[in-house]
């Protein structure tokens, strides 16, 4: 029987999930998956204090999944990036995870650092192969199908001519989660908007962008995230306006959202800061975004 | 020029006089009061942690009274402190020119020195290296007096005595030279063990860990220290800064220590990475005191500080592993007074009355 690896929805799967899904099914496991966050996982998660709702969302999944499987993947990605960090919860989660559920299965907790070189990834696939009895060799040709897999990047699309833009600013983790960010792109596209995501924008602008700002951020997230709304209220076309969602507790997004506002500020582009947490009401969510919409058109006809 | 620096503890004391004996001009910021805490929140986004607001209101309150140069320490990541300055500047950008050094606390020596050569290019190299030194000597013997009033303090019927005698001392360090700063040291630590009249009893010991500026700066932490002093508690604090400072200048540049390695073993197996900021320190050191036989830990930092976020939850299950009261202090500007005090005396009465009853 295969081995049961259990991965939790939540934090950086919205990154790299899918190669870590397929690299695992190359290296012969069965993967189980969580499902979309619902109001249960969030339930679940709450018992922590002080830390972000992405992490309470990341524990809920957890005690959904960690009954059913023989391992959890709950890699310790300490940095992605050369001389950038993740965030203190992410690499902390681990132990925060061991501290906070008993009787956890054991974790797949490898330690990620790109910080200086690759070699730590490398490392890191062989340590997994070898937890579940393959060599290095075969690891690290699973690890290479995997990539062969990932999500290409998405280009930025052409907007339609009349329609309003927005940026919409935020962690993967926060955006794509439909409970989290209560489904702001589709309630944003029903409004007749065109939502660009940080995605949406290449690395490379996102970085030539980021470059103004004088201080290079040093977590990789935020990095991204401060690059691209910068580009889009840079660009030649800028966008209308821009959304920036933290989860309440964030600690790096106080400080990068602030400095987004400046900059939109000083370029006289609308900014709103959405900032949620598991008491928001969906009611007054979406009554900040109509006035939010509205106050763009109007805007945009006067 | 006119040099200011935000405020942590005593740290003011050996910044000032180095800066002085330089001759540059110093324009240091009124202490840490209501208005300055209001003052740094109004000009700091909303969610950031409480060291940032204060450090605002410092810089606010002197650039009000003249300053132009701001000196400060940055980190360099992970924690925030490492971006203070990005955000500050802007916000400070409005008062007017004003100049921004940053020193790397990851190359302090160095980045002391340089910023020393900038503001005094008239001082010999030998002065400025001289004065750093004495920097140095002066915080750890301001480090040994505490230390000397935390032991002592817990085991006399008079700790108010005690106190007001380290304050004493501690003001006197201040006007004093080079040569006299061991005897003053010496003296200081000698009459408040005279006072100790019971060198025998075992009081209740607690260990006092986290964040670093919530340690060291009396206003925010409402002198936790003394508070337990006067309770007949042993207060156990790991975090000095002459000591911080002596291995970060010193012997990092000597490349003898390096912090994060020294905590990584203790820390295991509650926290098996560094996290940034002083979260593995407080989990090493909590760990070492519950081996020790500790009575109590208190946990004290900023409210949303994230690597102590982190370092809590490895607390809780050392405090339940090794059967220890554990109080977790998290501060934000709206933090009463009385709350706290209040939770502190409830946590000393706990500890008293578990340690005697057997």
């Amino acid at each position: 029987m295969a081995i049961r690896i259990g991965l939790p929805r939540g934090l950086l799967y919205y990154q790299y999930g899918s190669i870590w899904e397929r690299f695992l099914q190359e290296l012969g496991a069965e993967v189980v998956i969580t499902g979309d966050t619902s109001k249960a996982t969030l339930n679940c998660g709450s018992g922590l204090d002080e830390v972000c709702l992405p992490a309470k969302v990341y524990f809920g999944h957890i005690y959904e999944l960690y009954k059913q499987v023989d391992y959890l993947f709950t890699p310790r990605i300490i940095s992605v990036a050369t001389g950038q960090y993740t965030c203190p919860k992410i690499i902390g989660m681990p132990d925060m995870l061991r501290s906070n559920i008993d009787n956890l299965p054991p974790l797949i907790d490898v330690n990620l650092n790109l910080r200086q070189n690759n070699r730590s990834l490398y490392q890191a696939i062989v340590t997994v192969g070898h937890m579940l009895g393959r060599n290095a060799i075969s690891s690290l040709y699973a690890w290479y199908h995997a990539w062969q897999y990932r999500r290409l990047e998405q280009a930025i699309h052409c907007s339609k001519p009349n329609g309003q833009r927005i940026g919409l600013i935020g962690h993967p983790y926060i955006i794509y989660d439909q409970q989290i960010s209560m489904n702001i792109i589709d309630k944003l596209n029903h409004f007749g908007i065109h939502v660009i995501t940080p995605e949406m924008v290449s690395n490379r602008q996102a970085a030539i962008a980021a470059k103004t700002l004088g201080k290079k951020i040093f977590w990789s997230n935020g990095d991204h995230m401060a690059g691209a709304a910068l580009a889009l209220i840079q660009s030649r076309q800028p966008v209308d306006g821009l959304i920036f969602i933290t989860s309440f507790s964030c600690g790096p997004d106080a400080l990068i959202g602030e400095l987004i506002n400046q900059r939109a500020q000083a370029l006289n582009i609308p900014c709103m800061l959405l900032t949620v947490d598991e008491h928001t009401a969906e009611a007054g969510f979406v009554t900040r975004l109509e006035a939010f919409t509205d106050m763009l058109i109007r805007r945009k006809q006067s | 020029m006119k040099v200011t620096y935000p405020h942590m503890g005593y740290l003011n004391m050996p910044v000032s006089k180095m800066l002085n004996n330089l001759g540059v001009e110093v324009i240091e910021a009124p202490p840490i009061s209501k208005k300055t805490i209001e003052l740094g929140s109004l000009y700091s986004p909303e969610g950031v942690c409480l060291p940032y607001k204060i450090n605002m209101g410092n810089f606010i309150e002197s650039i009000d009274q003249g300053a132009d140069t701001l000196v400060s320490v940055c980190g360099a990541g992970k924690c925030r402190l490492g971006f203070y300055n990005a955000v500050q500047k802007i916000y400070l950008a409005e008062k007017g020119q004003i100049q921004f050094y940053m020193l790397d606390t990851n190359h302090l020596f160095s980045d002391l020195y340089r910023f020393l050569r900038t503001v005094a290019p008239r001082a010999s190299r030998l002065v400025i290296l001289k004065n750093m030194a004495m920097g140095i000597k002066l915080l750890k013997a301001l480090d040994a007096m505490n230390e000397a009033k935390n032991f002592y303090g817990a085991r006399t019927n008079s700790p108010e005595q005690i106190i007001d005698i380290c304050r004493g001392g501690t003001q006197e360090l201040a006007n004093s030279t080079y040569k006299k700063i061991n005897f003053i040291r010496d003296f200081t630590i000698s009459s408040i063990g005279a006072i100790c009249n019971n060198n025998q009893c075992r009081p209740p010991r607690i260990a006092l860990i986290g964040e670093f500026y919530l340690l060291l700066e009396p206003y925010v932490n409402h002198s936790i220290e003394d508070l337990l002093i006067k309770q007949g508690i042993e207060v156990k604090k790991f975090v000095y800064t002459g000591n911080w400072v002596y291995s970060n200048t010193l012997l990092q540049a000597l490349g003898l220590y390096s912090e994060e390695k020294a905590y990584l073993d203790q820390a295991k197996p509650y926290l098996n990475y560094h996290v940034g900021g002083d979260g593995l320190k407080s989990v090493g050191s909590a760990l070492q005191c519950a081996r020790d036989g500790y009575d109590g830990i208190i946990h004290i930092y900023p409210f949303g500080c994230m690597p102590e976020v982190v370092a809590q939850s490895a607390l809780k299950n050392i405090a339940n592993d090794y059967n220890l009261p554990l109080l977790t202090l998290s501060i934000d500007e709206h933090s009463s007074d009385v709350g706290i005090i209040t939770r502190i005396e409830a946590f000393a009465d706990c500890i008293k009355r578990k340690k005697y009853q057997h």
